[in-house]
């Protein structure tokens, strides 16, 4: 099978799509990717097919979006939340968040694509973070036209503000930065006197000059470079605790202050390379440190955008977009299953689930019931919700609390935690150990201070605090290369633990674009007339099953209302007849009718009041990287699966593993129980909304990229690609991280046992104390790069 | 030998004027997508092209 030009997915059978490259016919799988390629080789772009380091993403199929998505945002009541304007020229400056970035080539794109734009005055896209930063002239162009000539090129803009805490994380990058440059730089020159210094390879004369440049070199380095180190200890001293900086201060600031006396007074020895050495590569694990923790918050932070900022509203039951800033009260939005709710106010319909995590934490959906009020940012969990709305945007008790506090997940790893607590103990130990030392010295008359100082510095566990992050971010920016965003760190070092790994079927394994297989009806309805009416109440459900429905044309149907029957189906009226719309167990319900045994397979269920009057059989087909996962993990695998039809058998059958089929959200969360008692570990992979829950309650959840934002919104890993392979990459990228976690763990606690007693009894003078911690640092981090090998 | 009054000061000047250069990079924001920069080169265009 032949792929696709521009986003390399296989060509369905009977498409003939084609573009024109320098004058040769190329095939493209879909509309939209041959819009797409043909913008970018207009504009002369085609560089980028000839450099880009991994294929597209498939485009959004221009049909199933509305054409004024954008328009809300002209208005200068919604751009007054994200938009600069320059008072001296009314240059307008944002900053936006740009979905489907992979490669330089993306970013190479964009920029050349956009600056070709009549007002456009500039754009810097950061690859880094997934955004960039957008000057424009507001009079010649409109931001909407922007962003549709964004998406016209295959990526998806939204508007974005820059939150407090990541001015904050990138203020300390750059002191970071800085004070990495001094230490560098200067520890360079301090070394290279010190060689000298050591070797004797200088006339006397000159080492009293050497010692005071020394002195006046290493000053900036520990007065200066030094300070995350001091302020980081002051900081646990001040509370009546340690930490690991408390000794390191110690050792780096008496080798300071000692090496200066005996440079003044010029008499014994002086240390300044240990300490200077020191504060480098103690800033270098602290800066990689730092970079791990920047990238998790930007990550989550381009993947929640706090309030959905398009509503939808609702006017004499036509739909409408608008922007979340210019509902008033009083008006009725429609909001769907898995989106977030734009705006504070009552619920109409009847009934409904919530999730209010992002108010109060708590995961566990709420039942609300009629007349209750609706916090914005809430999740909809199973209903298609109107609302009337109290109160709008910035008044919303999300945006409230917002305001408040900018608040950031940092969620430890286990492992982290224990490290941190055996370093805590280890801190106090060797604080008086190296007292105990320097006291034992002195009392045998010598001066006690430098084997003091040997001790802290051999004890340092500088290379036990960067096998971890170093680790970890190595392997996770491999994975990321290879389509598997991590967010939860703990997932990448349990994943080789997993004993079993669950699916969901539809959109996970397979592609979830359903088409119709075949259409029963009875006696009384024309096959037409049928899908006409499932069409038209699919239209108002996100569920994966509806998008086999959406080529039919259903204008001709007013839908009178819509009604979600939680995890079954809907229930629609249409000229005053009610017809219900969903699954199986449909027919649960005492008063139905069991349908013909013919029509057993069918995923779809019409019902015209209370009688069967039609059943529809959906297929989908399996993505391309299915059965190769399936062949590569070792664990035990398992479909849990909503659907009860023979596709799951089929699918079961090929892929050759366990299935549990026609689940309902909550028995597939008991299914997972059941398999973790059972087994241990268990990892899921789920696309949908009703995955949610499952997705929690699992050891480990993924999710893909292309699923409902509910799903990745628990998840501990995203798959960029959507396809499952990735859990395969991810459990054996986790094996290996365990492997070389292990072998740095046992070495730098290995280093530090060996080198304790050789400073304590004085064989091991504080240079060669720092000499041994760096070069222990050193293979402690090249170590960890092994993971960025494939 | 006695030179080295002079180099020595001098390796000093040298290396503060690269420090100077260095913070004035990170305040333009030179290190912000390290990711990216490498490839520029590739798309440099090989042809001049009319805007």
């Amino acid at each position: 099978m032949s792929s696709c030009y521009h986003c390399n997915e296989p060509i369905p059978l009977d498409c003939r799509l084609t573009i024109q490259v320098n004058g040769e016919n190329k095939a493209v799988c879909c509309t939209g990717c041959q819009a797409v390629a043909n913008v970018i080789l207009q504009g002369g772009f085609d560089g980028y097919y000839k450099y880009r380091q991994s294929s597209a993403e498939k485009p959004v199929e221009q049909a199933n979006q509305p054409d004024n998505l954008y328009q809300a945002f002209d208005a200068p009541s919604v751009q007054e939340e994200f938009v600069r304007i320059d008072p001296t020229n009314q240059q307008h400056a944002a900053d936006i968040s740009i979905q489907g970035m992979h490669c330089a080539a993306c970013a190479w794109l964009i920029e050349k694509y956009l600056t070709k734009l009549d007002g456009v005055d500039s754009i810097r896209v950061n690859l880094t973070n997934a955004r960039a930063e957008l000057l424009w002239d507001n009079s010649t162009i409109p931001l909407s036209q922007i962003f549709n000539a964004i998406k016209s090129i295959g990526y998806l803009p939204s508007p974005f503000k820059i939150s407090q805490i990541e001015t904050e994380y990138k203020n300390i990058s750059k002191n970071y930065q800085k004070q990495l440059a001094v230490a560098g730089l200067f520890t360079m020159q301090v070394m290279m006197l010190a060689f000298a210094l050591y070797f004797d390879v200088i006339e006397e004369s000159f080492a009293y000059f050497f010692r005071w440049i020394s002195l006046l070199l290493s000053a900036p380095v520990v007065l200066y470079s030094g300070l995350p180190l001091l302020t980081s200890a002051y900081r646990a001293l001040s509370k009546g605790s340690v930490n690991m900086d408390v000794p390191v201060v110690f050792a780096i600031y008496s080798t300071f202050i000692a090496s200066a006396y005996a440079t003044y007074s010029n008499t014994g020895e002086v240390y300044f390379e240990s300490a200077t050495m020191f504060v480098f590569l103690l800033l270098t694990s602290r800066y990689l440190e730092h970079l791990v923790k920047t990238k998790a918050a930007i990550t989550s932070a381009n993947l929640l955008k706090l309030l959905p900022i398009v509503a939808f509203k609702l006017d004499n039951n036509t739909v409408s977009t608008v922007h979340a800033n210019e509902l008033k009260i009083g008006d009725i939005i429609q909001v769907k299953q898995g989106e977030q709710v734009p705006a504070d106010g009552k619920l109409i319909s009847k009934h409904c689930t919530v999730e209010e995590a992002q108010l109060t934490g708590e995961s566990l959906p709420i039942d609300k019931n009629q007349g209750d009020i609706i916090f914005a940012g809430s999740l909809v969990h199973n209903q298609i919700i109107q609302v009337e709305v109290e109160s709008v945007y910035l008044n919303t008790r999300l945006a409230q609390i917002a305001k408040h506090q900018e608040r950031i997940n940092q969620s430890k790893s286990p492992l982290a935690n224990v490290a941190d607590k055996m370093a805590k103990q280890a801190t106090i130990s060797v604080l008086f150990l190296s007292i105990a030392t320097y006291l034992g010295w002195e009392l045998l008359g010598e001066n006690g201070l430098w084997f003091a100082v040997a001790v802290l510095v051999a004890t340092c566990p500088c290379a036990l605090s960067l096998a971890l992050p170093t680790a970890i971010s190595a392997a996770s920016n491999a994975l990321k290369v290879q389509g598997v965003l991590i967010r939860e760190s703990h997932a990448l070092e349990q994943a080789d633990k997993l004993k079993v790994i669950a699916f969901d079927k539809t959109g996970t394994l397979t592609t979830g674009k359903f088409s119709r297989a075949q259409v029963h009806c009875s006696e009384d309805i024309n096959q037409d007339e049928l899908l006409k009416i499932v069409a038209a109440a699919e239209k108002a459900s996100s569920h994966p099953l509806a998008t086999g429905f959406a080529d039919i044309d259903s204008s001709s149907i007013k839908l009178e209302s819509v009604e979600t029957i939680a995890h079954q189906g809907l229930r629609v009226s249409i000229d005053g007849v009610e017809y219900t719309i969903g699954s199986r167990s449909l027919f649960s319900r005492a008063e139905r009718l069991l349908p013909n045994a013919r029509w057993q397979n069918a995923q779809i269920y019409v019902f015209r009041q209370t009688t069967c009057i039609g059943a529809i059989e959906l297929t989908d087909e399996l993505k391309s990287s299915s059965i190769e996962c399936m062949q590569e993990l070792p664990t035990q695998k398992v479909i849990l699966s909503g659907d009860h039809s023979l596709l799951v058998d089929k699918i079961a059958a090929t892929l050759g593993i366990e299935f549990h089929k026609g689940l309902t959200p909550e028995a597939k969360r008991q299914k997972l129980q059941q398999l973790q008692d059972e087994y241990g570990s268990v990892a899921m992979l789920g696309d949908g909304v009703n995955d949610s829950i499952v997705l929690a309650t699992a050891d480990i959840s993924l999710a893909m990229d292309e699923g409902a934002e509910l799903s990745k919104y628990k998840a501990d890993v995203i798959l960029l690609n959507s396809q499952p392979i990735g859990v395969a990459k991810l459990v054996k990228m986790s094996q290996r991280l365990n492997r070389i976690l292990k072998q740095n763990f046992v070495w730098a606690i290995g280093y530090n046992a060996l080198a304790l007693p050789l400073a304590v009894f004085g064989i091991l003078t504080p240079w060669m104390a720092v000499i041994g911690m760096s070069a222990s640092s050193l293979i402690v981090v090249s170590n960890s790069m092994r993971l960025l090998k494939r | 030998m006695n030179v080295i009054y002079v180099l020595i000061p001098l390796a000093i000047v040298i290396i503060v004027v690269a420090l100077v250069l260095f913070f004035w990079a990170v305040k333009k924001n030179q290190f912000d997508d390290l990711d990216r920069q490498g490839h520029d080169i590739l798309f440099d265009d090989d042809k001049p092209q009319d805007k």
